[in-house]
């Protein structure tokens, strides 16, 4: 392993800056899907998952092309900006947020492109998805946001998530970081509520050597120091599983405290790593984390949801079937 | 919403057949394969304090190896913490070399002792080291111990002898230097806890 030491610029020192670790990284939503679909196109060569990546690339393309093209969006009101504050709750929570029926719109128009550049059972997927009613998609979306696994599709859950995930990316950026500060949960995002989807300790400038957490549904990263459970905040009994022989830009950081795995990934390892292809790239780890080592995953990526619900899903209370308000 | 229904989606092989990959059409057989094919390897990053100075910098150290399976866990990386506010990841010269001074060849492992005009070092166990620490301490306690100053003034000191604790302890390991020491009389004492 190679000996970097990081060295405190003399600027910094001098500017009295040295030792404040950045809070927040909001989104950069020029590049961001953009980026995205870069990596997965990079890790796309030889991969068992390949096709997939690659179908997750042009989602990620469409969200990219979308998000330039958004129509304004009104974001929550100074009253209740300040009331999120005031209890120190995330302004643009992911379950009690009122969505603007515009975001059912881009998915309809994302879905469009989607499937005019795919063929055979993928496309009547995507052109069924696309006749369906807001009020599924608000019921979807609602379920998804809210962790419900219970009537959950899996099938339309990277495309509802994707058109959620430039919906919140848009309103985060439209907002900017000084509606977001620290919330008293340090493990969701600070904008959303959201889990996050990985973590990643990056490179550059002001953020270098920091680990960040990736919101999995606006791309929000926030600070969060290293050797601590992004699950139970525990820092006992914390240890990383990598593949042997594997990149070591990826690992399943585990947490003995909660039974629980969420990935990190290393920059300095890899400049190019991106905290939800790399995490859907690295799904031999989660199995044999799961399997191996019976760890459940912490982490949520919409892009690859996974198969069953730990426990409850035959027999949930009566109050959340369908239960999902279409708001707007 | 109920928020206590937040539920963990579970990974398994089993389940895989489930997931968004298989529901969207694709398929997951050659990930499964892939994943028979790999083994996992162990790391663990360790925070601590560099031992040299009282500055007191946060180091991680990182050691590779399963415990859990009686393999000798081995340290093959150590950097500055970027979360310690003494440092904030940086490390000087002798902190950066922190790995040689681990894995040094010269590296004292056990006690030893060189006899008042020998040139010899003679390694010894560690109830002899013990058994000569506390000796030359009591003669020489015994032999200058201050009960009370010339005028009456009860001091109970002793001052011929020092003592220089580690750098890296926490205020637990402070605190009980401090009473082991202090208890005997002794004034000239330093242990680096100063940060």
């Amino acid at each position: 392993m190679t000996q970097v030491h990081s060295i405190l610029p003399a600027e910094q020192i001098a500017a009295g800056r040295a030792g404040e670790i950045p809070f927040l990284r909001l989104p950069e939503i020029r590049s961001l899907f953009g980026d995205r679909a870069r990596r997965l196109r990079q890790l796309a060569g030889g991969h068992p998952l390949g096709d997939y990546l690659l179908f997750v690339a042009r989602i990620a393309d469409a969200q990219q092309a979308l998000i330039g093209a958004l129509p304004p969006i009104m974001p929550p009101g100074a009253a209740d900006l300040a009331r999120a504050h005031e209890h120190r709750m995330p302004p643009l929570s992911a379950v009690s947020h009122r969505r603007d029926p515009v975001w059912c719109d881009m998915l309809r128009r994302m879905l469009r492109q989607l499937a005019d550049e795919t063929e055979g059972g993928l496309r009547d997927t995507l052109v069924k998805l696309e006749g369906m009613r807001n009020e599924y998609y608000e019921a979807q979306a609602s379920k998804l946001l809210a962790g419900v696994t219970l009537g959950l599709d899996r099938a339309h859950a990277p495309l509802i998530g994707a058109a959620l995930q430039i919906y919140w990316a848009h309103l985060v950026a439209t907002l900017g970081a000084e509606n977001f500060p620290p919330l008293d949960v340090p493990t969701i995002c600070p904008c959303c509520g959201s889990r996050p989807t990985s973590s990643i300790a990056r490179i550059g400038g002001e953020f270098s050597g920091y680990r960040y957490l990736h919101c999995s549904l606006c791309a929000t990263e926030w600070h969060y120091v290293r050797i601590k459970c992004s699950n139970c905040e525990s820092t006992r009994g914390i240890h990383c599983y990598g593949i042997e022989g594997g990149s070591a830009a990826v690992k399943a950081e585990c947490c003995d405290e909660c039974g629980t795995y969420r990935k990190i990934l290393y920059q300095d390892k890899d400049p190019h790593v991106d905290p939800v292809a790399d995490d859907m790239a690295t799904l031999a780890l989660d199995l044999l984390v799961a399997e191996q080592h019976g760890k459940r995953l912490a982490g949520m990526n919409f892009m690859l949801v996974h198969g069953e619900a730990e426990e409850g899903e035959d027999s949930p209370p009566p109050e959340l079937v369908g239960s999902s308000p279409p708001p707007g | 919403m109920d928020m206590n229904r937040r539920q963990f989606f579970k990974v398994c092989s089993a389940g895989i057949g489930g997931s968004s990959i298989a529901a969207l059409g694709f398929s997951v057989k050659p990930a499964l394969a892939e994943a028979r094919n790999f083994k996992l390897a162990r790391t663990t990053e360790t925070r601590n304090t560099c031992p040299y100075c009282s500055v007191g910098c946060g180091i991680i150290m990182y050691s590779l190896g399963d415990k859990s399976k009686n393999v000798k866990a081995e340290i093959i990386h150590i950097e500055g913490d970027p979360d310690h506010p003494v440092n904030r990841g940086t490390l000087c010269p002798k902190g950066a070399g922190l790995m040689g001074f681990i894995h040094s060849e010269n590296r004292l492992k056990h006690p030893e002792y060189r006899a008042p005009g020998s040139k010899e070092w003679k390694r010894i166990s560690w109830d002899e080291a013990f058994g000569k620490i506390a000796k030359l301490m009591k003669d020489d306690r015994d032999k200058n111990f201050v009960a009370k100053t010339d005028d009456g003034l009860t001091v109970n000191r002793w001052l011929t002898t020092g003592f220089l604790a580690a750098s890296a302890s926490s205020n637990e390991s402070g605190y009980i230097t401090h009473k082991v020491v202090r208890s005997m009389g002794m004034l000239v004492f330093d242990n680096q806890a100063r940060v």
